[in-house]
């Protein structure tokens, strides 16, 4: 007997079981495992080096060229690999950058343990070189120092509400920074390597590398002369008359384009995280307020465009006092006492009584179909975040009241002053309702340009001859002689509209509180701009919007008139006068 | 005695012994490739001997030469003593010395100042830049004197007493030599050495009378042992990152199931400090990763071709001495080469065992190249009569 015939059998099988199963177990494995074990692997491995894209510039125009809003430049910072630093080296390695170049040994200490199962830990931001220098020569491996992208502002407070902020870690917060991000965002580059398990983690090869993609820069149609103009005169006003804030938009009132738009109080973007979260709201389009007289002229034309009235149909004004049945008494403004006035005069002395008169015979779908046209109730869709819609209450809503009391733009109606100066570029222009437009273009890191913005016609309002008619005898005359004498230029005819507002809550209407408002253009043969300055709450000198605001709006259409080199239309004998003064000075 | 009956193949006609030495090239091949790339990713040596690599590669020459000269050699001289006729020394014999030998160097490494310890266990004897571990030698010592003692004529295989017991003393002595250090090649020697027992037909339910004892050591100093158990236990949850026991066994698997798109000979990245021991304990991972699951197929292919043909090597042998050398020698390299492949692939508690031949270290690779020689030298040997028709066929068709 050599072996123990079956015993042996038994065990060199069972052996030979063993290795085929084995091997069936590898493979098996590597199918079922192999995807997540190999990024297992690679999480182990690999070492991210993130390689920032700078955001897209934000430019605004100037008369020929354009020039930088919103820009970014570059900056140093830290960052950790908490994986490869070891949560147990956590404490100490905080303390030591935060000696090297602040940032809080406790905050730092707290972003590690945050992400202690990362490979990616951004600790400090925005350090200076010397303190670039003070982390290398901590020499901890894990820890590095990498080029990182910050906004700046050049200008300061010009155009802060409309550009709104990035933060320091390259997120938008508000306003076009945040509207416009899926363009202006840059794609962040990464590249991958591969190390070996050592502390330091040799490199060994290129895993991945995927380079930045900056953001797209754009230009708005925000023009920055204008602009400053508009900001100055609107925080003149606000000073002034102590109010709570002021609005103000310019508009090329034959394109759409938003020549400047801004509230105070402002806020500076390059010190956002100091700014009350108020000041950073572009109140021009997201606070309604009731227009007040501001309203009548839509009302007024819509009624002369249907055919309900003409500039001469005769309405009776009750002396200043109007005590109706169906909506309470309505007075016309202090020491007014109207008779009976032809529609051009009562917008001219901006009768409410005469308003309501019109509303009375016009009947509320009427009234209702005319705010509608005029684009009043609807967002204006410009390119800002936080529209608001205004308010233009559904018919069924409306009562008698609202008969007379929305043709003096009280009621069930509110407005943004962008609504309101769109609208009104509509009769400027002829009639011509266009979509209000702040982006000009759109251009890629390469140069080209993706996006040109284009005038976009939206209808018509009213007819050219109707328009025309009621500026040379209605708005025109406001300033000459009606509510907005105090627009009155020398050098162009303005044309305009006051308005003054009792500003109101759901619990009515606060006493002695008026939104004071003034809504102008220029020139009257040919208008080119519009500016719309609204003053809320005034609580000195004055609530009329023919002393708040009508000043400043003229003040603005001045500049920007001049600016645009848009010619003096009348060379009449003030001009001929100062010529020969001039000359007999010499 | 029977050697005077048996007939010496020459190898040419040997087809067993040429399929065992092929197998054992190409593992030994593959050994060498896998030494290189693993070694490819650790720093420069300063001396060319202190090159894993290197020294792998002249080890593999050497085992290659070991391995022929002890093919050619008639196995029978290990049981031969020089005093046949004398009652005490003809036990003395090359197996016993063999033995002795390693119980004797597995012993002195407990005298300090002898024993070289690697990772806080003594497991090396140094000679200047060669090293060599006990085990290895007390492991292939063990198989072959026991392969002596349980084929002398005399011996009653079924009787308890004088064979079982003695059989077990010896094993037991061994196991106990080892255990303290190395408790996998302690388990290995001791599964070996019973396999060899069992197949020489000593009752395998005599071995059942151990299971008591073995279990009461194995509870009293692993399981009652919170530290050495969770080493134990830590192959079941191989991805809790938080138990640093289960490092390697997740390694181990990571760089097994990256073989899925298998990284190339050099290009795996597992050799690159996240594997341990990745040359010796966790080569079978690194194959995979490297050459995905055809060089796991080829690998346990041709370990699996070696087992068979060890099988028929043994079932052939002209004699029992023969028939147990080549059966134990043949367990217990490829139980080996199982263990490792278990623990590559997180089924088997992590510990310490090379795959034979395709693991570094030269001691395993001498010892196992000597055992393959003898299992050449077997397959090599027929009985005259049994077989006389086929050793005489063979000239006529050559």
């Amino acid at each position: 007997m050599k072996l123990a015939k079956w015993q042996f059998e038994c065990l060199i099988w069972t052996l030979a079981v063993c290795l085929v199963a084995m091997v069936i177990y590898t493979v098996a494995f590597q199918y079922r495992d192999g995807r997540e074990l190999t990024q297992m692997a690679k999480r182990q491995q690999n070492r991210v080096i993130p390689l920032p894209g700078k955001p897209g510039d934000i430019f605004g125009r100037t008369k020929n060229s354009v020039g930088l809003l919103a820009g970014s430049h570059q900056i140093s910072g830290v960052y950790a690999d908490p994986q490869k630093l070891g949560e147990e080296n956590f404490a100490d390695t905080a303390r030591k950058i935060a000696d090297a170049c602040g940032g809080g040994e406790e905050r730092i200490s707290q972003l590690l343990q945050d992400r202690k199962e990362k490979r990616f830990a951004f600790l400090v931001h925005d350090i200076t070189p010397e303190q670039v220098q003070a982390i290398v020569k901590l020499n901890i491996p894990g820890v590095q120092v990498t080029q990182e992208w910050r906004r700046h502002y050049p200008n300061g407070k010009l155009a802060g509400q409309v550009l709104g902020f990035r933060r320091i870690d390259g997120e938008a917060g508000s306003g076009m920074e945040l509207h416009a991000d899926k363009y202006l965002k840059p794609v962040d580059g990464v590249k991958v390597l591969r190390c070996d398990a050592s502390r330091r983690g040799r490199y060994i090869e290129l895993d991945e590398y995927r380079p930045p993609v900056d953001g797209r820069s754009m230009v708005l149609t925000i023009d920055m002369n204008i602009q400053e103009y508009l900001e100055k005169a609107i925080t003149a006003s606000y000073e002034k008359f102590a109010a709570q804030s002021v609005m103000g938009v310019v508009m090329d009132c034959n394109t759409g384009e938003v020549l400047a738009i801004a509230s105070v109080p402002d806020f500076d973007p390059n010190q956002y995280s100091i700014a009350k979260p108020e000041n950073m709201r572009l109140r021009s389009v997201t606070d309604p307020y009731e227009p007040g007289s501001t309203f009548k002229p839509f009302i007024a034309l819509g009624a002369v465009e249907m055919g309900k009235a003409t500039l001469n149909s005769k309405f009776f004004c009750c002396n200043g006092l109007f005590a109706s049945p169906k909506a309470g008494i309505i007075r016309d403004a202090p020491g007014e006492r109207f008779g009976e006035m032809p529609l051009g005069e009562i917008v001219v002395f901006s009768s409410n009584i005469g308003m309501a008169k019109l509303g009375e015979s016009l009947g509320n779908p009427t009234l209702h179909k005319i705010a509608k046209e005029f684009g009043f109730g609807h967002p204006t869709g410009i390119d800002l975040p936080g529209e608001d819609n205004g308010r233009l209450s559904p018919l069924s809503k409306w009562t008698s009241y609202d008969t007379y009391r929305l043709p003096f733009g009280q009621g069930q109606i509110m407005v943004t002053c962008l609504q309101l100066a769109n609208a009104f570029s509509a009769i400027a222009n002829g009639g011509m309702l266009y979509q209000p437009r702040i982006v000009d273009r759109i251009i890629a890191p390469d140069g080209q340009v993706v996006y040109q913005s284009q005038p976009t016609k939206l209808h018509r309002v009213i007819d050219t001859s109707v328009a025309r008619q009621f500026i040379d005898e209605v708005l025109t005359q406001v300033v000459e002689r009606g509510t907005g004498k105090k627009a009155h230029s020398d050098h162009w005819q303005l044309l305009g509209k006051t308005g003054t507002a009792q500003i109101g809550t759901p619990h009515g209407y606060i006493d002695r509180a008026f939104t004071g408002s003034f809504m102008g253009a220029g020139p009257a043969t040919n208008p080119q701009v519009v500016c719309v300055i609204s003053v809320y709450h005034p609580t000195k000198d004055g609530h009329f919007g023919g002393t708040v605001a009508a000043p400043y709006v003229k003040e603005v259409i001045e500049k920007t008139l001049a600016y645009l080199d848009v010619p003096p239309d009348q060379v009449d004998d003030d001009v001929k006068t100062d010529g020969t003064t001039a000359d007999a000075g010499n | 005695m029977e050697g005077t009956k048996l007939q010496r193949l020459r190898l040419r006609d040997n087809l067993t012994g040429q399929g065992l030495i092929l197998a054992t090239l190409g593992l030994l091949a593959i050994g060498v490739i896998m030494i290189y790339s693993t070694y490819g990713a650790a720093r420069p040596a300063a001396n060319w001997y202190e090159r894993g690599d290197a020294r792998e590669a002249i080890f593999a020459a050497v085992a290659v030469l070991v391995m022929m000269l002890v093919g050619r050699a008639d196995y029978h001289f290990l049981a031969k003593s020089p005093w046949p006729n004398n009652r005490l020394l003809k036990h003395i014999t090359p197996a016993s010395l063999l033995l002795f030998l390693g119980l004797f160097t597995s012993a002195i490494l407990f005298i300090p100042g002898v024993g070289h310890s690697v990772g806080g266990r003594v497991r090396w004897i140094r000679f200047g830049p060669f090293g060599f571990q006990p085990p290895d030698l007390l492991k292939l010592g063990l198989m072959i004197w026991l392969a002596v003692y349980l084929s002398r004529p005399e011996r009653k295989m079924l009787s308890f007493w004088r064979t079982f017991v003695p059989a077990m003393l010896v094993i037991g002595i061994s196991d106990l030599l080892v255990v303290t250090q190395n408790f996998s090649n302690a388990a290995l020697i001791g599964l070996a050495a019973a396999a060899l027992v069992i197949m020489a037909g000593v009752r395998w339910w005599y071995l059942l009378l151990l299971v008591p004892l073995v279990g009461a050591a194995f509870y009293k100093e692993v399981v009652h042992v919170p530290a050495r158990w969770s080493r134990i236990t830590a192959f079941v949850h191989p991805y809790d990152t938080s138990d640093p026991n289960a490092y390697q066994a997740r390694q181990a698997l990571i760089a097994s199931a990256t073989g899925v798109n298998p990284a190339g000979l050099g290009g795996g990245m597992s050799k690159r400090g996240f594997l341990p021991e990745c040359s010796t304990d966790f080569v079978y991972s690194v194959v995979c990763e490297e050459m995905g699951a055809a060089g796991a197929a080829l690998v346990t292919g041709l370990l699996l071709t070696w087992l068979i043909l060890a099988r028929k090597a043994a079932l052939r042998a002209g004699d029992s001495l023969g028939a147990l050398l080549a059966a134990g020698v043949g367990f217990a390299i490829i139980l080996q080469a199982v263990l490792h492949i278990a623990v590559n692939m997180a089924l088997f508690p992590t510990t310490g065992q090379p795959l034979p031949f395709v693991s570094s270290g030269g001691t395993a690779l001498l010892t196992n190249s000597a055992a393959i020689g003898l299992l050449v030298s077997v397959s090599s040997r027929r009985r005259h009569e049994g077989a006389a028709d086929a050793v005489e066929a063979l000239p006529a068709t050559a």
